[in-house]
């Protein structure tokens, strides 16, 4: 004992006391054998278990209350004075235990070792040790200490919480709090060399404590010191694996991450250095020395792409460098350098734009801006330059014309249409089922003489950002008169057949006469009156030129001669032959630039100088692989606005807050309806028992759930009972779609094979049969996966290559997957039917004749509610019939950015109003 | 059926005739003869029944009766009887044509030019057609300003012959103009007999020398001669025929009136007590092709899409027929229902064959036309087969079946009977058979399944499909809606009186009522029922 206290005396003479300020007591194992274990044990079971089955361990609680009370605290706050031997507490204890099996191993602080790192990645996890740090600079090495980190701290919490507590205590309860404050008031260790053995520190005699943590992040320290980065990495990975939230872990993981960047940076791996850096900026912002380094780091890049002109890349890790620093010189020098080039630019522009080069001046502060938006003054510059020639670029993955199997016209052809023709007549909305038209041509159209007549005057103006010029009565009439003559390719029988004479009455008026009158003349009359020259190009007006013109001026002027006249003929509704090609009024947007991946259409009829607001000037659409590529390349800022997305994506975009802040998400008025047409052609496709088998065999649902939405039983899109939208006038009340019943279909397969088999149409089993899909990846896998279905109940069905581009003209298919709009099913019912783009009475030769009558009655009713009833009447036979399959209608979507404004507000195409669209300047929406 | 004419001494009779004609001094009309009494008392203006009297044809003034050839009574006591009238036949009487010509008042057509021309004319004319017309050519100034378009314009009454020269038969009328560098020709003619008329056609030509010629051809392609029928066969398909100037041998054997495989349309003409014209009734829809013909004497088979259509000859009805030539190169053919005429009948089937169908030869080469918006369809000419055959056919029934040449007129209009109401009605049990088959392979389907599961124990998912075979319709379902169906069908023809529809229609829908009683029976149903509760275990 005398030992023990003598080897306890020496460190802590040196203390303020004076005396004795620790106190250690050591018990011999072999008096309670329990004791050791369950005090330093932490399973509570065994602890537990123990406790309660040993008395002894109450006699030694008891020895311990008894040693306090002889400690004597003798008023709070005071701390231990002395060690001595404890009188023993029971009977149980029999012997003193001897100096040589207590003394613990003490070392100085200097003299201790962090531990090798391979003791922390690959050694035995009980050979870790805790530094307890002693005041007087001594330590000893203890097992794991607990609670961790900050076991001095929080036992001193505890130690003040309980004095606090103590106070006006008086009979057992203090006696009780004085135990207690006996065991707070010192830390009890066990010998780690020899766990029997346990040993008491006073708290005040610990100085701190050092956690074998704390080791490990000391040896990641020196590890960086001596630069073997591989090994910290590894060391510290695992620690960060294994306590992610230690104290200190985040800065000796900056101080890894930027001696790793500096070390890239030593090797020439700028980008990469650069990156490191940027991760130790988000990590911690005031790093040492973090600017300076990294600005070395994007200097070299920068500089490089500077010598490229590659200002993108330039500008995109000047940005990097200006997130973490922007006062470092390497910052400043090159935002100079940017600025001065874009303002070069913008100078150059200006002047394109003064000479009355809009689209150069625009494409010119375009590039200003792309060089470094930052630029000062530079949206005071760019936003006029910009807006004076406003672009839209629209992500697609189709052009018009590209070569596909499918016989109709794609979205492609369709967006194509729209830009390069205007039609006498156009959708304007379509609201409860039915669609509201408009002319741009006309001020009013008024029916006389109970309809038979109806007498059409022109608009005499047009607003300055109109396309379409001012035409006079005559194209228009030539436009009906063309339709009215068999010989011609545009003959419309229908329309020929209500149509009994037209008399132009004066240059903007004129008159049509009807032999029968039609319930629907708008949607009969949707022909292209305007139409855009193909790749010719009309030159802009000029600034010179518009000088000259008023405001309001309607007239295109031109900058070549040559074109003025053919300027102001266009203007003036005339046609311009020869350069042309075809005798149409020009306007519209014409296609000025195709190209593998770009298409661009320009106003063909530009707006005039001196206006306070412009317009849309010019469409360029980029092909994009797929709708995923150009949803990235409209995140990339490519492109501002993408038409026909998926409806997976398009909830993708609603569901990310930053871009629906961005971009608005345009659900178009009609949904577009898609359905397996059959080849009149076919003797076996005559058998409605093996159309109704096609109709139960295919789990429609599933499909769209799977394979078109994504989504289950999702808004997005449903099943359809007819070729019509659900939302349409047309329709029938009751007509739900037919369900998925494979065994129906088995059993009707087998019916159509016997019916068509007595009528020798066929000889034993079904032939393969083909469909026609269109080319659009998505609708292709829903085809591919109505063939599987009919396939799985006995009809053998192939999709017909999309490459096979002559297969529908040689009459090489069965089935035809079709998408279309149907908006007035009422005029496009027939058509719909037949697959041509006229209502002709030769093509419902193949059609039965009790159905071919009733088409023929839709179409002679005169009466709009009459044809109502009757076209819901066909809608319930067609059902009847199956002589369609409808499958199911999809809604449809625009994305666009959110500075283009003018859109329709219910659109039933994504160029609907497009001439009215204006882009507002954004940098944002550059691509930058 | 055919017969043959009878074997006659020809050569006789055509003595006798020319002396006949002799005797005539350039022989009457015909007709004349017949109303010799009324036409001595009335020099008619009729057009229709034209008397020589006051005839003023240059070519010849027949006599109104014929004087006895030789001399006076020796015996002047005994009352002379009166001279015995003899009426030539019709096939001695040659036609009596007037040609009205217009010529341009142009500088290029002078005095001269048209002298010559109706000289040139005359006597091409006479050498092609020789005794077969008397004819009489003159320059008209009513066809002045002599032009195809006044042609196109005349009435009927202006096509006519005038009234003072009332023995005509057919008048012609021939416009000649100049055209660009070239001439154009028109002409039209006007048959008496059958009170019609041909279409105006019109030629250009570059070569004035070819003028007289292609103004003959024109001519000769107008004229169509007629026959009278002297006797129908008892079957009325073949009749026998008189032809008018069928003795009367043109020197051109290709202007002879009739040849074997021509075609004539028959009409009646309907005279009152004094052979006055009262009425002329095309037969329509009735053809006659001669089979054979012997000088002025020939047969016909009957083609019509009626049993019976001619009756014969009676007292004061005349049954005639006149040549059919196409003139145009198609006609426009106009269906329409029956008393909607401003409703044309659209997108109906109409198919057109050379030959009627049998039950050997389905005629599977037909031409498949569709009525368009306005009811018209357009029957092109086929020179190989002037007679075509239309079927129209509406569904599964064969609405009209006529024979038609086309070409002869510009627009045809055919009444059909109005089977809307039958063609809604096959629609509809058209649906309902299929909705038939598809039940009745349901139910198939649903039973093996059960079979299947109940021999396997599955007695739960015997009851769900029980229970899906219970809810397909049953055979009193189908029964009320045939019903239904028919009776609203059957209504609406009774109401357009259509019996035939309302028979079509009956039929329509026994044929389905057949199929439900024999293929959905409710007794299989029950059946079926009772083996699965019996088999079925008890708890």
């Amino acid at each position: 004992m005398c030992r023990v206290l003598a080897w306890l005396r020496g460190p802590f003479a040196s203390s303020s006391t004076g005396c004795c300020t620790a106190f250690v007591r050591v018990v011999s194992v072999g008096v309670v054998p329990s004791f050791p274990h369950f005090l330093f044990c932490r399973d509570p079971n065994v602890f537990d278990n123990s406790y309660k089955s040993s008395v002894q361990t109450i006699g030694l609680l008891f020895w311990f209350v008894a040693s306090l009370y002889f400690c004597a605290i003798p008023e709070h706050g005071r701390t231990a004075l002395w060690a001595d031997d404890p009188p023993p507490t029971d009977g149980t204890t029999t012997g003193e235990p001897t100096p040589e099996e207590t003394a613990p191993a003490i070392k100085t602080l200097a003299e201790m070792e962090v531990p090798p790192a391979e003791l922390f990645l690959t050694g035995d996890v009980s050979l870790y040790r805790d530094w307890v740090i002693l005041k007087s600079m001594q330590v000893l090495e203890v097992f794991p200490m607990s609670p961790r980190p900050r076991t001095l701290e929080t036992r001193t919490q505890e130690y003040e919480a309980k004095i606090e507590a103590g106070r006006k205590l008086t009979g057992e309860k203090l006696q009780t709090w004085r135990a207690e404050m006996a065991v707070i008031k010192q830390f009890e260790f066990l010998d780690t060399t020899d766990p029997s053995k346990k040993f008491f520190i006073d708290l005040e005699e610990v100085e701190k404590f050092v956690h074998h943590e704390d080791l490990w992040l000391q040896r990641v320290e020196l590890l960086l010191k001596e630069k073997n980065l591989d090994l910290a990495f590894e060391l510290v990975t695992k620690f960060e694996r294994t306590q992610p939230d230690w104290p200190g872990l985040k800065e000796t993981k900056d101080k890894l991450l930027f001696a790793d960047g500096s070390a890239r940076l030593e090797a020439g791996e700028l980008e990469p250095a650069l990156m490191v850096f940027e991760e130790v900026f988000r990590s911690r912002k005031d790093f040492p020395n973090l600017g300076a380094t990294a600005g070395r780091a994007a200097d070299g890049i920068i500089t490089e792409a500077l010598a490229a002109d590659d200002f993108r890349k330039a500008r995109f890790f000047l940005d990097r460098l200006g997130v973490i620093t922007t006062t470092d010189p390497v910052f400043q020098k090159h935002s100079a350098t940017l600025s001065k080039r874009a303002i070069a630019v913008l100078d150059e522009a200006r002047q394109l734009s003064v000479a009355g080069k809009h689209a150069e001046a625009a494409d010119l502060a375009d590039r200003a801006a792309r060089i470094w938006p930052e630029t000062p003054n530079l949206k005071g510059q760019y936003t006029p330059l910009v807006e004076r020639y406003q672009r839209v670029r629209v992500g697609v993955d189709r052009f018009p014309g590209e070569p596909t199997a499918y016989p109709f016209a794609t979205d492609a052809d369709e967006r194509h249409q729209r830009l390069t023709e205007i039609s006498l007549f156009e959708i304007r909305d379509f609201r409860d089922g039915y669609p509201r038209m408009r002319s741009r041509f006309l001020d009013e159209w008024i029916p006389e003489d109970l309809g038979r007549t109806m007498r059409f005057t022109l608009r005499r103006t047009r607003q300055p950002w109109e396309t379409q010029p001012v035409i006079q009565s005559w194209p228009i009439v030539k436009r009906i008169a063309e339709r009215l003559r068999p010989e011609h390719p545009d003959y419309d029988e229908r329309l020929a057949s209500y149509i009994a004479g037209i008399s132009i009455d004066s240059p903007f008026e004129f008159t049509v006469r009807f032999r029968r009158v039609p319930s629907r003349l708008e949607t009969l009359a949707l022909m292209t009156v305007v139409k855009a020259p193909e790749n010719e190009v009309v030159p802009v007006p000029s600034a010179a030129d518009s000088a000259e013109a008023p405001a309001s001026s309607t007239v295109a002027s031109t900058t070549v001669a040559s074109a003025t006249d053919e300027g102001a003929a266009v203007a003036a509704g005339t046609e311009v032959d020869g350069s042309f090609g075809e005798s149409y009024p020009a306007g519209g947007f014409r296609r000025i630039e195709s190209s593998d991946t770009v298409q661009v259409y320009q106003r063909v009829i530009a707006e005039p100088e001196q206006l306070r607001d412009y317009h849309v000037a010019e469409i360029q659409e980029r092909k994009y692989l797929n709708a995923e590529a150009a949803l990235h390349g409209l995140r990339a800022g490519e492109v501002c606005m993408l038409p026909g997305l998926p409806a997976w994506i398009i909830r993708r975009i609603e569901s990310d807050k930053l871009m629906k802040e961005q971009y608005f998400i345009q659900k178009h008025a009609v949904p577009a309806t898609h359905m397996v047409l059959f080849n009149p052609t076919k003797k076996v496709l005559k058998s409605r028992e093996l159309r109704r088998a096609l109709v139960y065999g295919l789990d429609r649902q599933g499909i769209l759930d799977n394979i078109l939405l994504r989504e289950p039983a999702g808004s997005q899109g449903r099943v359809a009972s007819g070729p019509f939208p659900h939302n349409s006038y047309a329709h029938g009340t009751g007509i739900e779609p037919r369900p998925f019943d494979p065994y129906a279909s088995l059993a009707l397969g087998l019916a159509a094979r016997n019916s068509l088999g007595a009528n020798k149409v066929i000889d034993g089993d079904l032939p393969r049969l083909r469909m026609i899909a269109p080319p659009d990846p998505v609708l292709r896998a829903a085809a591919q996966a109505m063939c599987k279905q009919w396939f799985r109940v006995g009809i053998d069905v192939e999709l017909v290559p999309d490459d096979e581009l002559t297969a529908f003209q040689d009459g090489k298919w069965d089935l035809l997957y079709r998408e279309t709009h149907v908006v007035d099913p009422i005029t496009e019912l027939w058509p719909l039917m037949t697959m041509q783009s006229t209502a002709r009475i030769d093509d419902l030769m193949t059609i039965p004749d009790w159905l071919k009558q009733e088409l023929v009655d839709l179409d002679r009713t005169a009466d709009p509610s009459r044809a109502v009833e009757r076209v819901r009447k066909l809608h319930r036979f067609l059902w009847e019939e199956v002589a369609i399959i409808p499958l199911w209608e999809l809604e449809e979507y625009t994305v666009y950015r959110k500075n283009i404004q003018g859109m329709s507000a219910h659109p039933v195409h994504s160029y609907d109003n497009l001439d009215n669209w204006v882009r507002s300047a954004s940098l944002q929406a550059t691509g930058l | 059926m055919n017969r043959s004419l009878p074997k006659r001494p020809q050569r006789m009779t055509f003595l006798v005739s020319l002396c006949l004609m002799l005797l005539l001094s350039g022989g009457s009309d015909w007709r004349e003869d017949a109303v010799a009494d009324d036409v001595t008392k009335s020099p008619s203006s009729n057009a229709t029944a034209p008397s020589s009297s006051g005839a003023t044809t240059p070519a010849a003034a027949p006599a109104a009766t014929a004087a006895p050839a030789s001399g006076t009574s020796t015996d002047d006591n005994k009352p002379k009887p009166p001279p015995k009238v003899v009426r030539p036949t019709i096939d001695v009487v040659p036609y009596q044509i007037l040609v009205d010509i217009g010529i341009s008042r142009t500088p290029e057509f002078g005095e001269r030019f048209r002298e010559r021309f109706l000289t040139d004319l005359t006597a091409r004319i006479e050498s092609r057609v020789g005794p077969l017309w008397q004819m009489t050519l003159r320059e008209s100034e009513d066809l002045q300003p002599a032009s195809s378009l006044l042609l196109q314009d005349l009435s009927d009454e202006q096509r006519r012959p005038p009234v003072n020269l009332p023995e005509i038969d057919q008048s012609y009328q021939l416009t000649l103009e100049r055209d660009g560098g070239g001439y154009r020709l028109a002409c039209q003619s006007w048959d008496v007999n059958s009170q019609t008329s041909t279409p105006m056609v019109s030629r250009t030509l570059y070569e004035p020398r070819q003028l007289a010629d292609v103004a003959v051809e024109m001519l000769l392609s107008h004229f169509r001669p007629i026959a009278q029928i002297d006797t129908v066969s008892e079957d009325g398909k073949t009749v026998e025929f008189r032809i008018r100037g069928g003795e009367l041998m043109p020197p051109d054997v290709a202007v002879a009136p009739f040849r074997v495989g021509d075609y004539l349309s028959p009409y009646y003409r309907y005279l009152d007590r004094k052979q006055q014209l009262q009425q002329i009734v095309h037969v329509g829809w009735t053809y006659l092709e001669v089979t054979e013909v012997n000088r002025g004497r020939m047969l016909a088979n009957v083609i019509s899409t009626f049993r019976s259509p001619l009756a014969g000859n009676r007292r004061r009805v005349e049954l005639m027929g006149i040549a059919v030539k196409p003139q145009f190169q198609e006609t426009t053919l106009v269906i329409y229902p029956r008393k909607e005429r401003d409703n044309p009948l659209a997108g109906a089937r109409v198919d057109v064959t050379d030959r009627r169908p049998t039950k050997e030869d389905a005629v599977p080469d037909r031409l498949t036309l569709l009525t368009d918006r306005r009811g018209q369809v357009q029957l092109p000419v086929d020179p190989g087969h002037l007679l075509r055959y239309l079927y129209i056919i509406s569904g599964t029934t064969v609405l009209a079946q006529v024979p038609f040449i086309p070409g002869t007129d510009a627009r045809v209009e055919l009444e059909i009977p109005n089977d809307a109401a039958r063609l809604t009605a096959e629609g509809q049990v058209e649906l309902l058979e299929a909705e038939l088959i598809e039940t009745v392979a349901r139910r198939a389907v649903l039973m093996a399944r059960i079979r299947g599961l109940s021999n396997n124990d599955k007695w739960t998912e015997v009851d769900t499909l029980m229970e899906e075979l219970g809810g397909l319709p049953l055979k009193k379902s189908f029964d009320v809606r045939l019903r239904a169906i028919q009776q609203t069908a059957v209504a609406i023809a009774q109401g357009n009186k259509d019996r035939v529809a309302v028979s079509r229609i009956n039929k329509l829908c026994g044929a389905l009522q057949e199929h439900i009683d024999k293929h959905l029976t409710d007794e299989k149903l029950n059946d079926f029922k009772a083996e699965m509760r019996q088999i079925r275990p008890k708890p």
